[in-house]
């Protein structure tokens, strides 16, 4: 028996009975043949891992997929960040708009006129009933207090729809609602007045509201103020809106804005 | 960045790694080299590796290999019993080893670049680049066989067949155990005398 014949099926574990203790006598006694072995041995360690590296490349998760997704990611980055940039560039235009002007959306919405067929205002309350002169009807005048507009459908169309929207006024100061208020009594007073179209009646009140200065009350009482006006004289209801207009900071501009639009 | 691509991928190896609930389970597996193992491993440091790579402006052909060669020197240490699991998460460790990795392919290049230091004694602290360059050379070796014995070494030892088995389904031209055992220990001896002359013509330790 040559024992270098042997060495694989030693290392390999596939020598037995007679055989492997020939080999391991001869081992002991050939120094040779120990370093064949342990070289052997060796180079069957490097096979391993040669297995071993083909083994790992057959099941990796390739860092090419990985590039794939930080692609997908950055995709998705990418377009979040155009979506940003899009709303804040909107937002922007949308609070800078000059004085007056309004988004497309909104001018469309203004251009077209209510349909006056669905759109039928009730008879005003302190309107005079319609008298017959020289066999025409006439619209009476209006009396002091009372509301006109006979000459300008659009105008009261736009104050009857105005007015329609309002609701009682409750002041909340440091989390409680204020009841005890004369100037809240007053501006209430003032709505229910326009409410039941009487804006002649609730002009004097948000005078003596605005007379007070109180910047609390301020900006309602102005925007009551101007409808109250609109629901009297179109003209003067106008130019009180358009003094709303003129401020950017008054709480009720763009509602002035849209109703100044309704009134072209 | 790389979190959100390992946490993708991990997200979808969930099936390969959801057999191995803790690192220890993991580890386990892949000494005992399962293939499932290695996926679960390979899809956990996936995204840090291209990370790495590309920050040291790798190609994606060398982050490919970065990546398996990480794997592949983990598992050896494993193998070898010179890692030791110290309840840290394997995937960490072995990121460690592909940082480590590129700074020494890094610092290679640039010695390569100015010639002005010996690269085998850059190696002497990380023994684990050894395995890599041996391996390079191995193959080296193998390619100077002929093809017979490329063959007889590469379905015994790198596709593990067994020899009755290659016998049986005919692969190769013996038709007998014991002539396929002879003939591929000739194999093995030439190889070995081969690293030996080329251990003594350069100087550089290989089996």
């Amino acid at each position: 028996m040559n024992a270098y014949d042997y060495i694989e099926d030693y290392l390999n574990e596939e020598l037995s009975g007679a055989a492997l203790g020939v080999f391991e006598h001869a081992l002991q006694n050939d120094p040779e043949l120990r370093q064949a072995v342990e070289r052997h041995r060796d180079m069957l360690g490097r096979l391993h891992t040669l297995r071993l590296r083909e083994q790992v490349k057959k099941n990796l998760v390739s860092p090419r997929s990985g590039a794939a997704m930080l692609a997908v990611v950055n995709r998705r980055f990418l377009a979040a960040a155009a979506a940003s940039v899009l709303l804040a560039a909107a937002t922007y235009f949308w609070l800078t708009l000059p004085p007056g002007t309004e988004s497309p959306a909104v001018a469309d919405h203004i251009a077209t006129p209510p349909d006056s067929s669905s759109v039928q205002p009730a008879p005003l309350a302190e309107e005079s009933p319609v008298q017959i002169d020289s066999g025409q009807q006439t619209p009476a005048q209006p009396r002091s207090n009372g509301a006109a507009h006979a000459d300008d459908p659009g105008a009261r169309i736009a104050f009857v729809e105005a007015v329609r929207g309002l609701e009682k006024i409750d002041y909340i100061v440091m989390g409680e609602t204020r009841k005890d208020s004369l100037l809240e009594s007053t501006l209430n007073k003032a709505i229910h007045f326009l409410k039941t179209e009487k804006p002649s009646s609730a002009i004097p009140l948000l005078e003596s509201v605005l007379a007070q200065n109180n910047t609390l009350y301020q900006d309602d009482a102005e925007w009551l103020l101007s409808l109250a006006k609109l629901g009297r004289d179109t003209k003067a209801g106008k130019a009180a809106l358009e003094a709303i207009v003129q401020n950017p900071a008054h709480g009720y501009r763009r509602r002035a804005i849209s109703l100044l639009g309704k009134l072209e | 960045m790389a979190r959100i691509l390992d946490y993708f991928l991990d997200r979808s190896s969930n099936k390969t790694c959801h057999q191995y609930p803790h690192a220890q389970a993991l580890v386990a597996a892949l000494q005992r080299e399962e293939g499932a193992a290695i996926r679960c491993l390979s899809s956990k440091i996936s995204g840090s590796i291209y990370q790495i790579g590309k920050s040291f402006r790798l190609m994606d052909d060398d982050i490919e290999e970065l990546h398996c060669d990480c794997i592949m020197i983990f598992m050896d240490k494993i193998r070898t019993g010179k890692y030791e699991y110290t309840g840290n998460e394997p995937a960490t460790y072995v990121i460690e080893i592909a940082k480590r990795r590129v700074y020494h392919y890094t610092r290679k290049a640039s010695q390569s670049a100015t010639n002005d230091l010996d690269p085998r004694f850059d190696r002497v602290d990380e023994p684990e680049w050894d395995t890599l360059e041996q391996l390079e050379m191995l193959q080296r070796l193998l390619a100077q066989l002929n093809e017979n014995c490329q063959k007889l070494i590469r379905i015994k030892y790198l596709e593990e067949r067994k020899d009755k088995d290659v016998i049986e389904l005919k692969l190769t031209q013996y038709s007998t155990v014991n002539a396929l055992k002879n003939h591929r220990a000739l194999c093995m001896k030439k190889l070995v005398e081969l690293a030996a002359q080329f251990r003594h013509s350069t100087g550089y330790i290989l089996p």
